[in-house]
């Protein structure tokens, strides 16, 4: 089998193993190690090495570090991820189906319109639960 | 295939859940101080009871949905209405444990339909990507029902085993899916059937050695579910550290469901290699029954000792899987398989049988355990039962009958739910594993009896809080012991209903 002819998967003779279709992605995932490597022991065999203590300090937006880094987050921090992940792929639900909108036609739309609803009432629970509220305090059960 | 009317018809269980959950939210959301939960229980128990009504209205249209993905059959009927009911005694019940616990919060009750809906998906999957879905959005909701009384240490703590180990189940329950897929170019049961049935009648698979090793991994994924040795090692601390209503709801109708999962992908999808998975079954029955009532033998805390005992009942389910494997039902015609094909086979009605008298009397067992508990559940060790007999005669008696029931004594429903699995193995000459579990509900005999006699003949210890009526507890609590004795004396109703 030659291994070129298999960059293009509809090249491909019928009865050729399933796993062939893979060979694009393998020669792009060699070409990416490669690229990486490349770029990273180029700049180490060429660049000078002069390390000093200030150099070699945890980089934090430039400002000089303090403390440890691992003390407890307020929960609250978590709270707004997850949100965020919600509404996040809520929106990525919507785009394909913005795209395809018109072959839908109205059943697209009122499955949408379901699941919006389904999601609304998600936004509004939270909303009234005070998970927006970042400046008060939890609030007491 | 256009979607019709139909479809949704079929679903409607699962639509009236979400509809009802939302509400709850909604509602809770907006509720302040004292109205909060009460509104949300009282919607939740008609929610439930309107799904119910539509569970049992499927009778009337059998078939499939959405392209073959739902198969509204006699099996997911049956399971609708089983896991409906429960849905609507545990409502009852968690008006008092919500009140009780002091921190009434909706949620409970929305969480509660949620895990119903995937429950409801499960059992009427057709399709292995669905039953994943249903799989994780009941399991998802039971990791946070564990986690209701949040500030209980314990309570955190099973939640957190909970949800690590059963990511981990999943995860190999998913990979078996994958490989199902692989060996067989689909994920709808019939059509995994039919493919390989055909490719044995072809002369054996090339990739045949996957589908041993697909079934083992689908059977660690739901021997987590179901809690069978040995896969069960979370149980106890989860059961333990739950709030008991809860354990009671997971340990009943989340493991009916998957037990319903094994019933579908081993039946129908993994028919032909019923030689291979009847070791499985074979092994995982014994290990479940003789580890189960073996570790249930030395505990104090009561919800420890259901946690093992409830591993030994699904060891005694799974005698009847290995009935199945033994007896594989000679038509092998999975695409067309009429609405009563699934129960054609020996073994499965006993199965259906004590599922559903598991689920009466071990949600009973657990709902006196949490009254008894009472407030912050301090009280569930053995000793806090010693004398209950004199200071709550009604709850005492309650408790003894679902406990004889458990252990299988005559004239309740668990010993005629032990007689058909032991009955099923005697016939399909399965005799060993039919004298193991026999020996079994004789080990069992000693910690189910124990405390029995703890609460007619001892003494009190110490001082119980007293316990406050409430009228929703006695009728959730009266539906279990009714069901009990029910199919105990007059087993007839249900066993003519199983054999339509």
């Amino acid at each position: 089998m030659n291994l070129l002819a298999a960059v293009n998967p509809n090249s491909l003779p019928a009865g050729a193993p399933y796993i062939l279709h893979y060979v694009p992605l393998l020669i792009q995932f060699i070409f990416a190690m490669a690229f990486a490597g490349l770029a990273i022991g180029a700049s180490w065999l060429l660049g000078r090495h002069r390390n000093t203590r200030r150099k070699l300090s945890p980089y934090e937006c430039g400002i000089t570090p303090e403390g440890d880094a691992r003390h407890r987050f307020a929960v609250k921090f978590y709270l707004v991820a997850i949100v965020f992940i919600l509404f996040d792929i809520e929106a990525v639900f919507l785009l394909p189906w913005a795209v395809v909108y018109r072959g839908l036609g109205w059943f697209g739309f009122a499955e949408m319109a379901i699941y919006l609803a389904i999601v609304m009432t998600g936004f509004l629970y939270i909303w009234k639960k005070g998970v927006f509220d970042w400046n008060t305090p939890e609030r007491a059960e | 295939m256009p979607t019709s009317l139909m479809d949704y018809l079929r679903i409607l269980p699962e639509i009236i859940l979400t509809v009802f959950g939302a509400l709850i939210l909604l509602v809770e959301g907006a509720a302040r101080g004292g109205s909060r939960g009460r509104i949300a229980g009282a919607l939740a128990f008609i929610g439930s009871l309107l799904a119910l009504a539509a569970g049992i209205s499927l009778i009337r249209y059998p078939g499939t949905a959405f392209a073959g993905m739902v198969r509204v059959d006699s099996v997911s009927i049956y399971f609708h209405i089983l896991i409906l009911a429960t849905v609507a005694v545990v409502t009852l019940l968690a008006m008092d444990f919500l009140r009780t616990d002091g921190h009434p919060r909706g949620e409970f009750y929305a969480l509660l339909l949620f895990a119903a809906v995937g429950m409801g998906f499960m059992v009427s999957s057709d399709n292995l990507i669905l039953t994943f879905i249903g799989l994780e959005i009941s399991s998802i909701s039971s990791y946070v029902l564990c986690a209701y009384r949040r500030h209980a240490p314990k309570s955190t703590e099973a939640a957190l085993k909970y949800l690590l180990l059963g990511s981990f189940a999943t995860a190999f329950f998913l990979y078996g899916i994958t490989l199902l897929y692989g060996a067989s170019g689909s994920v709808s049961l019939p059509a995994i059937g039919q493919s390989l049935a055909g490719k044995m009648a072809a002369g054996g698979l090339a990739l045949g050695s996957l589908i041993p090793l697909a079934a083992a991994l689908i059977f660690v994924g739901l021997g987590f579910k179901v809690s069978a040795a040995p896969f069960q090692v979370w149980t106890p601390d989860v059961y333990e550290g739950a709030p008991a209503l809860v354990t009671g709801f997971i340990s009943t109708a989340a493991k009916a469901a998957a037990f319903v999962i094994l019933l579908r992908v081993f039946y129908v999808a993994l028919r032909g290699y019923s030689q291979q998975w009847f070791w499985l079954m074979w092994v995982a029955a014994i290990l479940s029954m003789t580890l189960g009532n073996i570790g249930a033998l030395r505990q104090t805390s009561l919800k420890r000792m259901l946690a093992y005992s409830s591993v030994a009942q699904a060891g005694y389910i799974l005698v009847a899987f290995a009935v199945i494997a033994q007896n594989p039902a000679p038509r092998v015609l999975p695409g067309h398989a009429p609405v009563s094909g699934i129960l054609a086979g020996p073994g499965v009605g006993a199965i259906l049988f004590y599922l559903t008298v598991y689920t009466a009397m071990n949600l009973g067992a657990f709902a006196v355990i949490a009254r008894v508990a009472n407030r912050g559940e301090r009280f569930t060790s053995l000793s806090d039962f010693a004398g209950l007999g004199k200071r709550h005669p009604g709850l005492a008696l309650a408790m003894t009958l679902f406990l004889l029931s458990l252990l299988g004594v005559p004239f309740t429903g668990g010993f005629l739910a032990k007689l058909y699995i032991f009955q099923s193995a005697f016939q399909a000459h399965l005799i060993g594993l039919a004298i193991v579990a026999l020996v079994n509900t004789v080990i069992a005999a000693w910690y189910y009896l124990r405390v029995v006699v703890y609460m007619y003949m001892r003494p009190p210890e110490g001082e119980l809080p007293p316990i406050a009526s409430s009228p929703a507890w006695t009728l959730g609590a009266a539906c279990c012991a009714v069901v009990v004795l029910w199919l105990g004396i007059l087993p007839g109703h249900l066993l003519h209903w199983l054999a339509k």
